[in-house]
């Protein structure tokens, strides 16, 4: 196709932009000022995209003038002031066009940015070197700088302050914009340069494969990524696949190079086709076994994916404005339709990769069952014995793998210390750690007491505790295999809530205690009643084992009880990170889904007494509070 | 012909209290309160599990099937609170209405029920239970605490 006046057409009106710009950029705040970037550059992408361009740069100076540079064909000359003067004037809306398909906002193009600019400049090279000044979208007349060999395209503006008032320009929505785009454009490299001068720059030579390989790192499950491509009716499908042994997903999607934040068709396409062709791949390979009605869940197929979608296609609806999620119904049919079809060739060229992605998703799949049947049978046996050992020295076996990297409050020196900063025994006490897990809790009072002995259930535990603790005994907190009145202090950190009955391993601390001996025990607890509810599904969710939802108070009631007496709490809290906390075997995937939905949907009413944040990233940390509670025996 | 049937037939509208259509309206409010959550609980099931399309319709099904609870609740309202049935005039009514209930469940109900879970070996729900009582007596709290200002 060609780019030239015949492409163009003419429509209208500059004051109407400059007397209603919210209709054109949506705003005049720092997102329409955003857009003004966007919509440069858009035109640059698009050159990018047609296959003449392979640099973007984007300048911003301490003044605040705005400079795009392109080295694409650059602009037909003899269109380039009715391009900056008229209303819908650009190629794009040409159906026959010369682009196949754009991702230019709204269209609104060069004319807005020069209407809402109190100068414009716009230099280009083709064949000739022209330059053209705008005051307020009012053109001056074209110099011709002579002959040229270069080719490309320089647009300098200045945000109209007449429009834009004081408005800050978001540099690094910029820089996370190039960022993005440069995983589209492989042979484009994509510049920034900041208002101090500082440079950054983009180029992912391996384009979308390049990315996600980058991104899975090394936790991959297989060394080159799957590489999908495929056309259908009009909409053309690229989309890079890898499988890490992670529990999260990424799923990057993208229309006509604007990133569709909220997916949409596309994504479920994308979604349906990989729980079609692993479930296919799965049954054919004969791994799924028929005894156990076995079946792999979209969900267990993309634990640990990371992926990127990436479509060109005409007239893409989407749900809104701002375009980030597809609507386009036969967006949906298509995608699902090239990447079962892909995937399905990919996954017979490559038996040993195929083997280890599904292996993973039955992996999932099966812990997902296993979880269930975890706590459906600790649940029974309670009835008799209030404890199943044998699931207990199972997941916490399986943790012990990596058991510090699994959460934060785990190792917080804060958290540890206020335990040991509660003890009031003598120098030579003899201390006791009970469920001491890797004995950190135990090993924080070293340097205040005599001896400190550990119990657990389980044997990896016991081996990490050996090395922290003088001794370590294997045994349970229900009949403890100690002597009455063998030691002076007890302590124990965010086990009770795991324990039914958990008024019985509290009696026992109190007998193996000397009189005037001291129980100190930390635990996480909600912020109060109104938290409580919505702290326990969360809990419950990550954590199958959680019996107890205890309030601060009901634990200072159950020390009461026991018979322990001048009950001290110390309150502090920690920022969890959610993300690491639920990336454990023994949280399903579904599971992780719906935590995350509770913290996206928590309750107004939760969220002013239960502090947390989610990033721009969509990590979730969470402001735990932790409770460290200290009674004495009666001396 | 009995009385009511009678009256209706005059044009005078009988009292609903005590009727079996009143009893059905009540059985009625709860099946589509309980539906339009059991909606809107399985769209979110729905979309994790990547079904969009499918957790739409859900969604407008929660929707549409909470407009029907509401209208069952038009008629019932009449006649008190469905549960203590506390008069419901107002929202200085409401609120008092609103604050009674969640305390006949917060201390009856689901501490009852919490000590059942317990003695039956459901030592988490029991824990569930509680946790919620407690909200709800929050929650009792607080609507007593904005019909004050109320007055």
């Amino acid at each position: 196709m060609n780019y030239d006046a015949s492409s163009i057409r003419f429509l209208s009106a500059l004051e109407h932009v400059r007397l209603r710009p919210a209709m054109y950029i949506g705003g005049t705040g720092p997102a329409g000022l955003l857009h003004l970037v966007f919509e440069v550059v858009q035109n640059s992408l698009d050159e990018a995209l047609a296959g003449h361009c392979t640099r973007i740069r984007v300048e911003i100076d301490a003044s605040g003038d705005i400079s795009v540079l392109d080295d694409g064909r650059g602009i037909p000359l003899e269109s380039l002031e009715s391009l900056m003067t008229t209303l819908h004037s650009g190629g794009k809306f040409d159906t026959a066009g010369a682009y196949e398909v754009t991702g230019g906002l709204h269209g609104v193009g060069l004319f807005c940015v020069n209407a809402l600019s109190s100068e414009l400049e716009v230099e280009v090279r083709r064949g000739r070197h022209v330059r053209q000044r705008f005051q307020r979208g009012v053109p001056e007349a074209q110099e011709d700088l002579g002959v040229t060999e270069w080719h490309g395209t320089i647009v300098r503006w200045r945000p109209d302050p007449e429009i834009f008032g004081a408005v800050e320009l978001d540099v690094d929505a910029i820089a996370q914009r190039l960022e993005e785009w440069s995983i589209l454009l492989p042979a484009v490299r994509l510049e920034l340069s900041r208002p101090d001068g500082e440079e950054q720059a983009w180029q992912e030579e391996g384009g979308i494969g390049g990315f996600v390989t980058r991104l899975a790192g090394p936790k991959r499950i297989h060394r080159e990524p799957v590489l999908l491509s495929g056309e259908h009716e009009g909409v053309h499908i690229s989309a890079a696949l890898m499988w890490t042994r992670t529990y999260r997903e990424v799923l990057r999607s993208y229309v006509n190079t604007v990133r569709t934040r909220h997916g949409g068709t596309h994504e479920a396409g994308l979604q349906a086709a990989l729980t079609h062709s692993v479930d296919r791949y799965a049954r054919r390979a004969g791994l799924l076994s028929e005894d156990l009605d076995e079946a792999i869940a979209g969900h267990d197929v993309r634990e640990g994916m990371v992926a990127v979608l990436v479509l060109s296609m005409r007239n893409p609806e989407y749900e809104s404005q701002t375009k980030t999620m597809l609507s386009s119904r036969h967006a949906q049919a298509a995608v699902q339709g090239v990447v079962e079809k892909e995937l399905d060739a990919w996954f017979t060229a490559n038996p040993d990769e195929a083997a280890a992605i599904v292996g993973k998703a039955l992996e999932a799949s099966r812990a997902r069952a296993a979880a269930r049947r975890a706590s459906e049978r600790a649940r029974y046996q309670a009835v008799d014995t209030s404890l199943s050992k044998d699931i207990y020295r199972k997941q916490f076996g399986i943790r012990s793998k990596n058991w510090h990297e699994s959460c934060v409050w785990l190792t917080d020196e804060s958290l540890l210390s206020a335990h040991a900063e509660m003890c009031k025994m003598p120098e030579d006490a003899r201390v006791l750690d009970i469920c001491c897990g890797s004995g950190v809790v135990g090993a924080s009072f070293r340097d205040r007491v005599g001896h400190i002995e550990g119990l657990d259930l389980t044997p990896e535990m016991i081996a990490m505790a050996e090395t922290r603790l003088d001794h370590v005994t294997k045994g349970d907190v229900y009949e403890m295999p100690f002597e009455s009145d063998s030691f002076d202090l007890v302590c124990n950190r965010e086990v009770l809530h795991l324990l039914p009955r958990p008024e019985r391993p509290v009696a026992q601390v109190f007998r193996v205690l000397r009189p005037g001996g001291q129980f100190i025990f930390g635990q996480l607890v909600p912020y109060g009643p109104i938290d409580a509810p919505w702290f326990f599904r969360i809990v419950k969710k990550k954590q199958p084992l959680f019996f107890n939802n205890f309030l601060a108070e009901d634990l200072v009631k159950l020390l009461e009880d026991a018979g322990f007496v001048d009950i001290e709490t110390r309150e502090l809290t920690v920022w969890e990170d959610i993300d690491t906390w639920i990336e454990t075997h023994e949280t399903a995937s579904l599971q992780r889904h719906e935590i995350r939905r509770l913290y996206h949907e928590a309750p107004a009413e939760v969220r002013r007494v239960h502090p947390f944040e989610i990033t721009p990233s969509g990590r979730i940390l969470d402001q735990w509070r932790w409770v460290v509670f200290s009674g004495m025996k009666p001396g | 012909m009995d009385d009511r049937t009678r009256e209706a037939a005059k044009g005078r509208l009988p009292d609903l209290r005590g009727t079996r259509t009143h009893e059905c309206l009540g059985r009625f409010f709860s099946n589509d309160a309980r539906a339009a959550v059991l909606y809107a609980y399985f769209a979110r099931i729905a979309e994790i599990e990547g079904f969009h399309e499918v957790a739409g319709t859900l969604r407008e099904l929660a929707e549409g099937t909470e407009l029907f609870a509401e209208g069952h609740l038009d008629f019932l309202k009449k006649t008190g609170h469905p549960v203590t049935g506390h008069v419901l005039r107002g929202t200085a009514d409401n609120l008092a209405a609103l604050r009674d209930a969640a305390r006949v469940e917060a201390i009856d109900d689901l501490q009852d029920a919490a000590r059942t879970a317990h003695a039956e070996g459901f030592p988490d729900i029991a824990s569930w239970f509680e946790s919620v009582a407690a909200a709800k007596a929050a929650h009792a709290d607080r609507c007593e605490g904005v019909a004050k200002e109320l007055e």
